[in-house]
């Protein structure tokens, strides 16, 4: 019995350190989709991927020794034909998935063009998960992005692996 | 080449060259969908076997099948058939499909236990013709031999 305890409560100690896992499982979205791109690579994937990398090129190395400690990079992504075609209430239906450990980082909002909402799994000044929503009105995209990841380096994954290009300074006039 | 030469080669890449059951399985199971049609290449084991023993840039081992269309396919099918015969290991990588364009792709990957190998199972699917593909790769080699060759890997992309 005391083993038992203990391992449980060495479970219930274990859990909020270790990385969350999201259901991305949305057959509804892939249904009514024009375009679906579905990118899962997990931690073994990571690593055979990051061999392919080149450890001399800079940006390579970079991004490299990122994902090197990584436990799994997710996105799907899905063009409609016509904007209205997803559940806004989607992006909730996410957010209620994630513990009150993890804080919103950026929130973007536009009534007519894209919207951005960046979450963090914060572990005292660790980030050990993210999740990027972003919208427009035809285009419905999600990345997440499990185990430790150093912020100041995010940049260097935008365009790797199915992840979008994060752009610096985007503006929308009628944000 | 002789006949005799020939007929060896093609009975030690039928008898030598290990069976794969996963690829042979999806195999099998598109080429029983309507509205595709098994294309024959010849010489592909041989093929095979040449890799198997050459190994270029990584490469240990492949498997190609082609089917031409005949009609109406469904990709959900398709999609289907990969996820339940791929066989153990083999997890789905990307999967991306268009409806505008009716090109759908399906790329599962398998780490092997021994280091930096890695197989790929690809079944690419459009308008005209759907290919299962299977590439068994050192992906360490593979990825220093793009890296130190990068203008021949453009001439190759670009078909030169």
């Amino acid at each position: 019995m005391r083993k038992f305890i203990l391992s449980l409560a060495l479970i219930i100690v274990a859990v909020p350190a270790s990385a969350q896992q999201i259901d991305l499982h949305f057959p509804e979205l892939a249904e009514k989709a024009d375009e679906v791109v579905d990118v899962t690579l997990d931690a073994n994937m990571l690593r055979l991927a990051a061999k392919f990398l080149s450890g001399k090129d800079t940006d390579e190395r970079a991004v490299r020794e990122m994902i090197g400690g990584l436990d799994g990079i997710y996105v799907r992504s899905y063009e409609f034909s016509e904007a209205g075609q997803y559940d806004k209430n989607l992006i909730n239906k996410i957010k209620s998935q994630l513990g009150p450990s993890w804080k919103p980082l950026v929130t973007v909002r536009s009534k007519t063009k894209d919207n951005v909402s960046i979450m963090a799994d914060m572990h005292g000044d660790k980030v050990t998960g993210l999740v990027i929503i972003a919208t427009e009105p035809r285009e419905f995209t999600i990345v997440n992005i499990s185990g430790p990841i150093d912020i100041d380096r995010l940049a260097e994954l935008s365009g790797q692996f199915g992840i979008p290009e994060i752009s610096k300074g985007r503006r929308h006039r009628d944000e | 080449m002789s006949k005799r030469l020939l007929l060896a080669s093609l009975l030690f890449a039928t008898i030598v060259l290990p069976l794969h059951a996963d690829f042979n399985d999806v195999a099998r199971a598109v080429d029983a969908q309507d509205g595709v049609k098994r294309r024959w290449i010849p010489f592909l084991g041989v093929a095979r076997a040449v890799v198997w023993v050459v190994r270029p840039e990584g490469v240990r081992d492949f498997q190609l099948v082609t089917f031409r269309s005949d009609g109406e396919v469904d990709p959900h099918r398709l999609q289907k058939i990969m996820q339940s015969k791929a066989g153990p290991g083999f997890k789905p990588l990307v999967q991306v499909w268009s409806r505008r364009t009716g090109e759908w792709s399906f790329i599962y990957a398998k780490p092997s236990e021994e280091k930096n190998r890695i197989e790929l199972m690809v079944l690419a699917h459009d308008d005209e013709d759907t290919v299962l593909v299977r590439v068994d790769v050192d992906a360490e080699v593979l990825a220093r031999e793009l890296g130190e060759k990068p203008r021949g890997v453009t001439r190759m992309a670009r078909h030169e």
